[in-house]
C-alpha cells in the first residue's frame, strides 16, 4: 500500500465511463430507494468528488438504507459503525493489541478501515469519539501508536444524524460539520414512491438482492477522470464570489469556510461530469451551493426569528451573484 | 381594444369636443382641423410611448415636443414678416392677444388667434392625457377641457348657447365611460372569473355606460335646471324697481346725463326692439353734441324744422351703400330724442316731432315731450353711412356747415392732450389714418373700460383719462377721440344713442346698458362718419372702415406703386372710379399671394418634417448597423459567439420578449420555450456554444453560429404583426435599456469609498 492516498493505482477512465458506471450504480441504488433521485445523485457526486456525506433527517426515511445501498453496489469494503455514547475512539481507529505468540503489538483496525463507512447516528457518540472519526475523514489516514495507516481509496464516510431526538445527543459543532462535503435531507417519499415501496419491499430485504455493479479501482479511475474536468477562471471566480456572498450576507452570522470553497468546486466538477460535460458552468456551482454550503453556515438571530432556512438564505445569496458572462 | 388605446381615443374625443366649444369666439373655423390633428398626434404619441413602457416624464416630454413642432409648423405656414421663426411666433401670439382685446366675438379670422387656439387645444390635450393615462385620475379630466369652455363662457358678453356645454359633457362622459370599462376589465380579473370573457365584455360595457350615465345625466339635468332658475341678465322682473324709470320723466336737455346712470343700472333690461330689412343691426342715435369747451361736450341750440322727411346726409357726395327701413318699438324708455339709425331720411312716428337739418336729430315737440318715446312704435327709412375704407383713408377732413362749432378747438385745451394726440398720430399721413390711429390707441390694452369713473368730459377729466389713469366709459372714450380728432384738424362731434343690441330671432333687442356715446368725424365727400374708440368688450368690432390694419395697407401699396398719385380731393371725390381700382387691386393682391404656392415655407416645412423623420430613424439605423456587425463572420470564434448571443438578447429585448437573468443555458431554455421547435433547437445550440465559449477548455471553431443565430432571429420575428416589427425597428429598446457602459476601473473612484461596507455590525 502506497503512502499517498491520491496515488493509489487507478485505471484511466473517461467521462463516458463516468456516466456509464455511475448510471449503473444509480440504477442499483434506485432498486432499494424509491423516488429519491436527487439525493442519490448528490451522494454519487460526493463519492466522485472524494467528499463525505451527512444525511440528516427524521428516522425511517432511508438514511441508512441509502448509505448501505451505495456501499453494496460498489464491490468494496463497507463498514457500519453504530454510534453510541459509550463508543470509544479506538473502536473507530483501531487498537494495538499485544500478541502473546509473536510477542509483538499487533494493530487491530477499527471501523474506519473500509472504503465506505456508514456512521449511524453520529451525534450520539461523545465528542471525543466524533473527533476521532472526523480527523480521519479529513486526513484519510490513521495514526495509532506512532504508526500511520493509510486508508484505501475511495474513502467515503456517510454519516446520518437525527435532528428530532435531542436527548442524550452531542450535535456536531460547526467546525466538524464543515468536514462533510454535502448534507442531504432525504425527506419523505412521495405517495407514489411509498406505494411502490410497499409493493417491492414488503416481503424481503431489498438490500439482500443488491449486487455490486463496479469496484473500488474503477471508482478511483472515475475520481481521477472527474479531476480532469476543466474549470474556467471565470467559474473559479464565481465560486469564490458565491462563498463570499455567504460571508457578506446579513442573514448569516457565520459564512462558509475556504474549505467549503474547495469542496464546492470539487462537487461542481463531479456535477459537470454527471452532465457529460468536460467543463464546469456556473449552473453547476449554483445548483450545488445549497447542499454544499447550507450545513456549514449559521443563520443570524433575525433570520432565525423569521424562520428562514439556511437553504433559502444561501439560494438568495447565490442569486445575488452575477453569472460571469465572459471567459 | 387595449385599455391604453381606448383611453387615448377617449382623450382624443373629449379634447376635440372641448375644442369645438371655442367656436363662439371666432368666425374662423379653420382652427378645428388643425386642433384635431394636434390632438390626434398627441394622443397617438402618448399611446405609443406608453406602450414602450416609458415613464410619464418621457411621455410628457415627447408630447410637448410634438406640440412645439406642430406650433412651429403652423406658425411657419401662417407666415409673417419676421425672418426669425421664434420672433414670428411671438409676434403672432401678441397680435392675437391684441386682436382678442380689440375685437368682439365672433372675431374675424386672424392667423395669430388661430395659432393661439390650436396651441391652447394642444396644451389641453397634453394635460388631459396626463390626467387620464399618466397619473390615472380620469375624474380630473374635466378640468383642462373646462378651461377651454370657460374662455367663451366667461369672456363673451352674451350668454353662451347650450351646445358647448353639451359637447364638454359628452367628452367627459366618454372619458368616464372609458374609465368604467377599464375598471370593469380589471375588477372581475382580480376576483378571478375568466370563464366567459366574451359575455363579460357586454356586461362591462353596460356597467361602464351605466356608471358614466349615472355621473353625467344628473350633472346635465342639474345644470339645465340651475340655468333656468338663476336670474339671467336681460330678463325683467329681477329687482329692478328702484333703478328703472323711478326717477320720473327724463329731462334730456343733456343726453349724456342719463348715459352714465343707464350704463350702471344694476340689471340690464330691454328698452327697445327693432326690425330692419338690412342684415346687420345698427347704432341708434338720439342726439349729438357738437360743442366742446372746458365743461366738456355740450349740445347746442338747434333750429327745429317740422315734417317727417329729413334733408340728405350732410357732406355725403357718393350714393350711400345701403338704405334700410327700420321699425322700432320702444318700451319703458322716456326721452325727447327719437332713436334713429344714422343717417335718417324719413320717419313715421305718432306724436309731434321736429328735426334739425344740420345734426339730423329728431325731437319730440309735444306736451309731454320728455316722455315722447315711451311705448312708441315707429318706422324710419335711413341710409347706412359705410364709407369705403380705401377711399376714406385718402379723404381730406371736410368743412361742415356748423364748422364754427364742430371744428373749433378751445385755445385753452391742456397741451398734454395735444402732445399725446400728435404723438399718437405721428406716423399717419391722411386725416382718416390719423383718426384710425387715435381709435386704435384708445382701443388698445392701455385703456380700461370702467363705469366707475365720474360722468363728464371736462378738460381735467379728459386729461386724466388720456394721460393718467386711462380708465373710463364710452363718454370719455368718445369725447377723447372727438377732441383728439379736432386737434389733428378733423371736425367732430359726440353722438349719444344706443348700440345695435343683440339679435333675437327676426329682430334686435336693445338693453338699457346698450346706451352709448361715440364720436362722429367729418370727412370731405363722406360726411359724418362714425368711429368707435370704446373697447370691443362693450362695443364689438370697430367699424370696418376705421380699422387701421386693413386700410393703410391699401394706401401704402397704392403709394408704393405710384408715388406721384398723391390722393387729392379732386381725384378722389369727383371721379369715384379712379381710386376704386386701387382697393380692388389691393384687396386682390393678398389673395393672389395666398393662392400661389409658398415654396420657401413649403420647403422649410418639408425640411423640418424630413429632419424629424431622420431623427426618428437614427435609433433604427444604429441598431441595424449593430446587428450587421454582430452577425458578420469575421473575428475569433469566441468573439463571434458572444456577438451572436448579444444580438439574440437585444432582438429579444427589442421585441419585448423575455430575456431572463442567468447562465446561457438557463436563458436558452426559457427563451426557447416561446419558439417553434426549429428555432428553439438553434437557440439551444447557440446557448451551448456560448457556454462552451465562456467556460470550456476549447470551442468547436467550425460551428455556424451566425447561421444558427439568424435562424433564431427569424423564428423570433416570424409570427409578429407588422406594427410590432415596425415598433421594434423604429424604437429598438435594447439601445436604451441595456447596461450602461462601464467606466474603466481607474475612473470608478466611488468604489474606493465603500463606507457602507465598513459599517459596524456588518459581520458578526
Amino acid at each position: 500500500m502506497s503512502l499517498d492516498y491520491d496515488s493509489q493505482p487507478a485505471p484511466a477512465k473517461t467521462l463516458d465511463d463516468v456516466l456509464d458506471v455511475i448510471g449503473r450504480v444509480r440504477t442499483a441504488i434506485e432498486t432499494v430507494i424509491e423516488g429519491k433521485r436527487d439525493s442519490i445523485d448528490l451522494a454519487l457526486i460526493v463519492l466522485l468528488a472524494e467528499g463525505h456525506l451527512l444525511v440528516e433527517d427524521v428516522p425511517g426515511v432511508g438514511k441508512t438504507m441509502l448509505a448501505k445501498a451505495l456501499g453494496r453496489s460498489i464491490d468494496c469494503s463497507v463498514r457500519r459503525i453504530q454510534f453510541t455514547p459509550d463508543l470509544l475512539p479506538s473502536d473507530i481507529t483501531g487498537v494495538s493489541v499485544f500478541n502473546q505468540q509473536s510477542r509483538e503489538f499487533e494493530f487491530k483496525p477499527g471501523g474506519i478501515f473500509a472504503n465506505i463507512v456508514v456512521g449511524d447516528e453520529i451525534n450520539r457518540a461523545s465528542p471525543k469519539t466524533q473527533s476521532a472519526l472526523l480527523e480521519s475523514m479529513e486526513e484519510r489516514q490513521i495514526s495509532v501508536d506512532g504508526t500511520t495507516y493509510l486508508l484505501e481509496a475511495p474513502f467515503m464516510v456517510v454519516a446520518t444524524q437525527n435532528p428530532i431526538e435531542m436527548e442524550g445527543t452531542y450535535p456536531l459543532p460547526e467546525a466538524q460539520r464543515d468536514r462533510f462535503m454535502a448534507r442531504i435531507q432525504m425527506g419523505y417519499p412521495t405517495a407514489h414512491a411509498e406505494l411502490d415501496m410497499l409493493e417491492h419491499h414488503g416481503t424481503s430485504d431489498p438490500l439482500s438482492r443488491l449486487t455490486a455493479v463496479t469496484d473500488a479501482a474503477t471508482v478511483r479511475g472515475l475520481v481521477q477522470a472527474v479531476k480532469d474536468v476543466y474549470v474556467a477562471p471565470a467559474v473559479k471566480e464565481y465560486v469564490v464570489q458565491v462563498v463570499n456572498a455567504t460571508r457578506a450576507s446579513r442573514d448569516l452570522r457565520l459564512g462558509a469556510s475556504p474549505r467549503a470553497t474547495l469542496q464546492l468546486l470539487r462537487a461542481a466538477r463531479a456535477h459537470a461530469a454527471l452532465a457529460r460535460r468536460d467543463y464546469v458552468t456556473p449552473d453547476d456551482v449554483a445548483t450545488l451551493a445549497g447542499p454544499v454550503l447550507a450545513h456549514r453556515v449559521l443563520p443570524s438571530t433575525e433570520a432565525q426569528l423569521a424562520r428562514r432556512s439556511t437553504d433559502e438564505i444561501i439560494a438568495a445569496a447565490v442569486r445575488a451573484v452575477p453569472i460571469p458572462d465572459r471567459p | 381594444m387595449r385599455a391604453s388605446n381606448r383611453s387615448a381615443v377617449a382623450v382624443l374625443v373629449a379634447v376635440t369636443l372641448a375644442s369645438l366649444t371655442l367656436l363662439p369666439l371666432t368666425s374662423d373655423t379653420s382652427y378645428i382641423p388643425l386642433a384635431l390633428v394636434v390632438t390626434f398626434a398627441i394622443a397617438l404619441v402618448g399611446a405609443v410611448v406608453r406602450r414602450l413602457g416609458l415613464g410619464n416624464g418621457v411621455v410628457l416630454g415627447v408630447q410637448s415636443a410634438v406640440l412645439v413642432v406642430f406650433v412651429l409648423g403652423i406658425a411657419l405656414s401662417l407666415g409673417g414678416a419676421e425672418s426669425n421663426l421664434l420672433g414670428q411666433i411671438g409676434g403672432l401670439y401678441s397680435s392675437a392677444a391684441e386682436h382678442m382685446r380689440t375685437q368682439a366675438a365672433p372675431m374675424p379670422p386672424h392667423p395669430g388667434v388661430k395659432l393661439l387656439l390650436v396651441t391652447a387645444v394642444g396644451v389641453v390635450a397634453v394635460l388631459t392625457d396626463v390626467l387620464v393615462e399618466g397619473i390615472e385620475r380620469p375624474a380630473w379630466a374635466i378640468a383642462p377641457p373646462l378651461t377651454l369652455y370657460l374662455v367663451p363662457a366667461l369672456g363673451l358678453a352674451e350668454d353662451l348657447s347650450w351646445w358647448p356645454f353639451v359637447l364638454l359633457a359628452v367628452g367627459y362622459a366618454v372619458v368616464l365611460l372609458n374609465e368604467g370599462l377599464t375598471a370593469a376589465d380589471r375588477w372581475p380579473r382580480a376576483v378571478g372569473s375568466p370563464d366567459h370573457p366574451q359575455s363579460d365584455q357586454g356586461t362591462h360595457l353596460g356597467y361602464a355606460a351605466r356608471a358614466a350615465a349615472m355621473v353625467t345625466v344628473p350633472v346635465l339635468v342639474a345644470s339645465v335646471l340651475l340655468g333656468a332658475a338663476l336670474p339671467l341678465p336681460g330678463q325683467p322682473g329681477w329687482g329692478v324697481g328702484a333703478g328703472r324709470g323711478a326717477d320720473g320723466p327724463l329731462q334730456m336737455t343733456d343726453p349724456t346725463l342719463d348715459l352714465k346712470r343707464n350704463l350702471t343700472q344694476p340689471e340690464d333690461y330691454t328698452v327697445l326692439t327693432y326690425q330692419s330689412d338690412a342684415p346687420s343691426g345698427s347704432y341708434l342715435r338720439m342726439a349729438s353734441l357738437p360743442v366742446f369747451n372746458e365743461a366738456g361736450w355740450q349740445s347746442s341750440g338747434i333750429s327745429l324744422q317740422p315734417g317727417s322727411t329729413l334733408p340728405p346726409p350732410p357732406g355725403l357726395t357718393t350714393d350711400p351703400a345701403r338704405e334700410r327701413t327700420t321699425t322700432i318699438q320702444v318700451g319703458d324708455f322716456r326721452s325727447e330724442y327719437l332713436p334713429l339709425p344714422y343717417a335718417p331720411r324719413s320717419f313715421e312716428a305718432p306724436g309731434e316731432w321736429a328735426h334739425d337739418d344740420v345734426s339730423l336729430m329728431v325731437l319730440g315737440t309735444g306736451d309731454n315731450r320728455g316722455e315722447a318715446t315711451r311705448n312708441l312704435t315707429y318706422t324710419v327709412r335711413s341710409v347706412d353711412i359705410e364709407p369705403d375704407g380705401a377711399r376714406l383713408s385718402a379723404a381730406e377732413a371736410g368743412m361742415p356747415v356748423d364748422a364754427n362749432l364742430t371744428a373749433a378747438l378751445p385755445p385753452d385745451l391742456p397741451p398734454e392732450i395735444i402732445d399725446l394726440t400728435l404723438e399718437v398720430t405721428g406716423d399717419a399721413d391722411t386725416p382718416a389714418l390719423k383718426a384710425a390711429a387715435i381709435q386704435a390707441f384708445l382701443r388698445s390694452s392701455e385703456f380700461t373700460y370702467s363705469t366707475d369713473q365720474a360722468q363728464g368730459t371736462t378738460y381735467e377729466q379728459l386729461a386724466d383719462f388720456l394721460v393718467r389713469d386711462r380708465r373710463g366709459y364710452c363718454e370719455q372714450f368718445a369725447g377723447a377721440m372727438a377732441v383728439m380728432a379736432r386737434v389733428v384738424g378733423i371736425p367732430s362731434r359726440v353722438a349719444v344713442g344706443f348700440l345695435p343690441g343683440s339679435r333675437t330671432g327676426a329682430g334686435w333687442e336693445v338693453g338699457v346698458r346698450d346706451m352709448h356715446a361715440w364720436p362722429e368725424l367729418y370727412f370731405e365727400g363722406e360726411g359724418w362718419v362714425r368711429f368707435e374708440p370704446t373697447p370691443s368688450l362693450v362695443t364689438g368690432n370697430a367699424p370696418p372702415w376705421t380699422i387701421e390694419g386693413t386700410d393703410p395697407g391699401g394706401t401704402s401699396t397704392d403709394e408704393g406703386a405710384d408715388p406721384s398719385s398723391e390722393p387729392v380731393p379732386s381725384e378722389s371725390v369727383p371721379t369715384v372710379d379712379t381710386p376704386s381700382p386701387t382697393p380692388s387691386e389691393s384687396s386682390s393682391a393678398p389673395a393672389a399671394e395666398g393662392s400661389t404656392i409658398p415654396w420657401g415655407r413649403l420647403g422649410a416645412g418639408v425640411g423640418i418634417f424630413a429632419g424629424v423623420l431622420a431623427l426618428m430613424a437614427v435609433p433604427a439605423l444604429v441598431r441595424l448597423r449593430r446587428r450587421r456587425v454582430r452577425l458578420d463572420l469575421s473575428g475569433e470564434m469566441h468573439d463571434r459567439v458572444e456577438r451572436a448571443w448579444a444580438e439574440l438578447r437585444d432582438t429579444s429585448v427589442d421585441l419585448g420578449r423575455p430575456w431572463p437573468e442567468g447562465s446561457p443555458r438557463t436563458i436558452g431554455q426559457t427563451v426557447a420555450s416561446g419558439l417553434e421547435p426549429g428555432p428553439a433547437r438553434a437557440l439551444t445550440a447557440v446557448a451551448q456554444l456560448v457556454e462552451r465559449s465562456r467556460y470550456a477548455r476549447s470551442l468547436d471553431s467550425h460551428a455556424n453560429v451566425t447561421g444558427l443565430a439568424r435562424e433564431v432571429l427569424d423564428g423570433m420575428t416570424r409570427h409578429l404583426t407588422w406594427d410590432s416589427k415596425l415598433l421594434a425597428l423604429v424604437w429598438p429598446r435594447s439601445l436604451f435599456t441595456g447596461p450602461a457602459p462601464r467606466l474603466p476601473e481607474r475612473f470608478r473612484v466611488w468604489e474606493r469609498f465603500r463606507v457602507w461596507e465598513r459599517l459596524p455590525g456588518r459581520h458578526r
